[in-house]
């Protein structure tokens, strides 16, 4: 008799619960994301493969059309150098080193900026995301059986990457503007030399962040396992006790729970994958680029050093410093959501 | 090529020697022969170089960059007015030689006030500075 009051009790259970849909702004960033998100339309790797490739080539054609003309400056710098070499008194060499290092600063620095703009967009669009994803996605891990590592989420993890987020935006990129104009000024002035203090400045950035994502890592970590096994021990301590002091139906309702828990532990998952392929929607774009943008700097850097501009060299080493600090706060950012989501989908007891 | 570097030197040791035997006659003709072959040859040398500067044009275009043109003209400013300042050596005037390197200093660096003022913009935009 008990039997068919099971499914009625457990969809009046359901109706009253907290919403287990997925949430409205992952629709929304999902719909936004959709371009980015049909990549994975496609289940054969190396059609997905060369769908990456496709992507990648598409955003290298701008990168790779203005190290063309940075490599034509430079070639001409290298000309024209040749008819000054006999300045004599005039000394024509050093301004025309100097000349060539702002025109060259003149074609990088509005992609550099744009890339920046972009990266700051993309931090805020996600911590936005998150403000509103955390704590829908808090309730299906309660719903689901994991109360404590729900709490953990909704908690810790919300308050952190939301901190992290702000920190970014409101010190360190702002900190990577000043390093561009320091770096450009010491490109010009050749007597002064700021290469080292920019080169400090850039190391100190890298290090805050390792330490930043070690310590946010370890404190995560160890709340989401020590949570896990808290789950864990609740929902094996419920079954046991409905399994032995309900009557007769106690075993099967046991069951009853695993199969239900099971069935939410789907919308979790499926909410939880979705975000992260979201997220890894947003950032992967930009991080290509910054590779990319990487990639032609370290060119032109080398074409400069060739051809004998060793000031632009120098400033472009620079700049693919600050390129390569621009892919730190894409990956710390990007990881500390992925592997925190990935860790409370896969400690589910 | 080679044959116009050596009609070059040629003539440039031909005049030095006709404007030595010049100068013990007059010295007025010798420094105005000695002004007039400098302007001959810097003409000539323009038309030498003329596949150069056509070039160099195309990888101005290449380059679309309009800054360049900047340094083009400061290189410009550099050979006539080290041309100006030798003459003016060479005749004695040594003072007159210094005030034509000054012009000319002045002169490149206004040629590169606007770079360095779209520079300016950028850094004070950088910094925080409307």
């Amino acid at each position: 008799m008990l039997f068919p009051g099971l499914p009625a009790h457990a969809a009046a259970t359901t109706d009253t619960a907290p919403s287990l849909e997925v949430p409205e702004t992952l629709t929304e960033l999902i719909e936004d994301q959709t371009e980015n998100l049909t990549l994975l339309e496609d289940k054969d790797a190396g059609s997905f493969l060369s769908r990456v490739v496709d992507v990648f080539l598409q955003g290298a054609s701008k990168p790779t059309a203005i190290l063309g003309k940075t490599l034509a400056v430079l070639v001409l710098a290298s000309l024209v150098r040749a008819f000054a070499g006999g300045g004599g008194e005039l000394q024509l060499t050093t301004q025309i080193d100097a000349m060539v290092t702002v025109v060259t600063f003149f074609l990088v620095c509005e992609p550099l900026l744009l890339l920046l703009s972009r990266l700051e967009d993309a931090i805020w669009q996600c911590r936005n995301f998150l403000m509103t994803f955390v704590p829908a996605f808090s309730a299906l891990l309660i719903g689901s059986g994991q109360p404590a590592g729900g709490a953990v989420f909704g908690g810790f993890f919300l308050t952190g990457s939301v901190l992290a987020a702000e920190l970014i935006c409101t010190i360190l990129l702002p900190l990577v503007r000043i390093f561009l104009a320091l770096n450009i000024t010491s490109g010009v002035a050749g007597e002064i030399d700021l290469s080292g203090f920019c080169g400090m400045v850039l190391r100190i950035a890298k290090k805050l962040l390792a330490g930043c994502a070690a310590l946010f890592s370890l404190i995560m970590g160890l709340q989401t396992f020590s949570a896990g096994a808290a789950d864990n021990l609740a929902r094996k301590a419920g079954k046991m006790l409905i399994g032995s002091s309900v009557p007769i139906v106690g075993h099967a309702v046991s069951d009853a729970m695993t199969s239900v828990y099971a069935s939410l532990g789907i919308i979790k998952s499926t909410a939880g994958i979705a975000g992260l392929c979201a997220v890894g929607a947003l950032f992967l774009p930009i991080l290509m680029e910054c590779i990319t943008y990487y990639l032609l700097l370290q060119c032109a850097c080398a074409a400069a050093k060739l051809t004998g501009n060793g000031r632009c060299a120098a400033t472009f080493a620079g700049f693919s410093g600050c390129v390569e600090l621009y892919s730190a706060i894409i990956i710390f950012f990007a990881v500390l959501i992925i592997v925190s989501t990935a860790m409370m989908l896969g400690i589910s007891g | 090529m080679i044959e116009e570097i050596i009609k070059l030197s040629a003539v440039a040791i031909t005049a030095t020697i006709l404007i030595d035997v010049l100068l013990q006659y007059n010295r007025t003709y010798a420094i105005i022969a000695s002004v007039s072959i400098c302007a001959a040859m810097l003409l000539y040398l323009l038309r030498i170089i003329e596949p150069l500067m056509q070039y160099l044009q195309e990888l101005v275009a290449l380059a679309s960059s309009d800054d360049f043109g900047c340094i083009i003209k400061a290189v410009g400013i550099a050979i006539l007015a080290q041309s100006a300042a030798d003459i003016c050596a060479d005749s004695g005037q040594r003072a007159l030689a210094g005030r034509v390197i000054l012009a000319g200093r002045a002169a490149i660096v206004l040629v590169s006030l606007p770079l360095f003022k779209k520079l300016v913009l950028i850094v004070g935009a950088l910094l925080g500075y409307s």
